[in-house]
């Protein structure tokens, strides 16, 4: 081609290179190379709940002894004040089509449930009260016989320390810090993202700790938050301790530039417990367009005590606040995406992958 | 003025309709850089979902743009 190029020819040439180059830039730039990072024998299998309104955030998903799923997620419906945050239930039997349950648990977040040993639906769930002039941040309880109908349990499950400052008052958000030995309750200021399995001996609650980054680093008015993923243990499922150190720290290797981990969900299969979580940025992060070279999304990371995961190097699949089951020799997965009409609410999509043979 | 055939292919893949406009076929040009900069506005815009979703629409939409693309480039390499 080259000897037969005219000069005319080149200016063509340099014209279609520039058009090939923008298209390029633009597709980094919106981070749409990511996609073919993903891991392929996650399939994606389309929407599974469209609220039409902000109901359906952090799903969580239980299955009842007659084998049907039961879905709890928290927001708010068209109906309810928009200060309210409350639990909502959805119900399958297939885990493709939800059906619509309704409210569960008034001014209840972050739900998370497991089923007893007696076919009874524990619900774990976050509420605040306002004590010594701090936000107190707890899980409590509550417990069912059909997934739907709850009892409150008395008290709090379990306290975080500190106490989360009052939402004016963000400047006073404890900022990072490392966990040293055992790590002590009082040093966590919020937890929020609760995720329930039953595990030998007992139960364990996933939770995220919420913090603030270095102010100086990245300025007054955009230090907020940072999440990294933590846990609590129960030999009863109401009398809860927690687990030393950290399951999956800020920054963590390979993760090392994405400063939010958070949203775990933890599946026990024949090889360990895998533990499902999302990892990106804070979302005023986001927007820096460095950051859209590396990879946010649902990453995966396997454990063989539950307490101790070693980070898979890319994500698995898209979306955030994923909850995933085991169903058969199938993982479903439930991440949500973000509603393109309401800002911060998202509906729920669909993955499934098949168990491998180590996995069975 | 005789076209380079090998450059005007290469302009076609490179962003369909570059090809027609080199060769002086500006209609035809201008048809396929709208189709094509529908299509990719469309990546650039909505690529989350357009990855995300599977079944027909995923085939209905790549097939669709691998169309354009083949369409164009047979098309350039008749009329050179």
């Amino acid at each position: 081609m080259m000897e037969w190029m005219k000069k005319d020819d080149w200016k063509w040439l340099g014209v279609g290179a520039l058009v090939l180059a923008g298209l390029l830039g633009l597709a980094v730039y919106r981070g749409l190379f990511r996609y073919v990072l993903f891991d392929p024998a996650w399939n994606y299998k389309g929407m599974a709940v469209e609220p039409g309104d902000c109901s359906a955030g952090n799903p969580e998903i239980v299955e009842l002894t007659n084998g049907c799923l039961m879905m709890y997620t928290h927001g708010q419906t068209k109906e309810s004040h928009p200060s309210e945050n409350n639990t909502y239930a959805r119900s399958s039997c297939d885990g493709k089509t939800w059906k619509w349950e309704g409210l569960v648990l008034k001014m209840a977040s972050m739900p998370t449930a497991v089923r007893l040993p007696d076919g009874r639906i524990r619900l774990y769930f976050m509420r605040g009260g306002e004590g010594n002039g701090k936000i107190m941040n707890g899980i409590k309880s509550a417990v069912s016989t059909d997934g739907l109908k709850f009892v409150e349990e008395e008290g709090y499950r379990f306290e975080a320390g500190a106490g989360a400052p009052r939402p004016d008052e963000m400047s006073k958000v404890r900022e990072y810090y490392k966990v040293e030995g055992k790590g002590k309750v009082e040093d966590i200021q919020s937890l929020a993202h609760l995720s329930v399995m039953a595990v030998e001996g007992g139960y364990r609650i996933y939770f995220d700790e919420s913090m603030r980054a270095d102010p100086k680093k990245y300025g007054e008015d955009k230090a907020w938050p940072l999440w990294r993923i933590r846990s609590v243990f129960s030999p009863d499922g109401l009398n809860w301790r927690l687990d030393p150190g950290v399951r999956i720290d800020v920054e963590q290797a390979p993760l090392t530039l994405l400063q939010r981990s958070s949203n775990a969900t933890v599946v026990k299969l024949k090889d360990g417990y895998h533990m499902f979580f999302f990892a990106g940025f804070s979302p005023w992060e986001d927007l820096t367009a460095w950051k859209r070279l590396t990879w946010s999304g649902t990453y995966e990371a396997v454990s063989q005590d539950g307490l101790n995961f070693t980070i898979k190097n890319w994500p698995r699949f898209p979306g955030n606040d994923a909850a995933v089951i085991r169903r058969g020799d199938k993982l479903l997965a439930y991440p949500g995406r973000a509603q393109a009409a309401r800002r911060g609410c998202s509906d729920i999509v669909m993955f499934e992958r098949k168990l491998t043979a180590k996995e069975k | 003025m005789m076209k380079n055939k090998k450059l005007a292919g290469l302009l076609s893949l490179m962003f369909p309709g570059l090809g027609h406009l080199y060769i002086g076929r500006y209609a035809d040009g201008i048809g396929f850089l709208l189709g094509g900069g529908v299509l990719w506005g469309a990546i650039v815009l909505k690529g989350s979902y357009l990855f995300e979703m599977g079944g027909l629409r995923t085939l209905i939409f790549w097939g669709g743009l691998i169309a354009v693309y083949l369409y164009a480039l047979v098309d350039i390499v008749r009329r050179v």
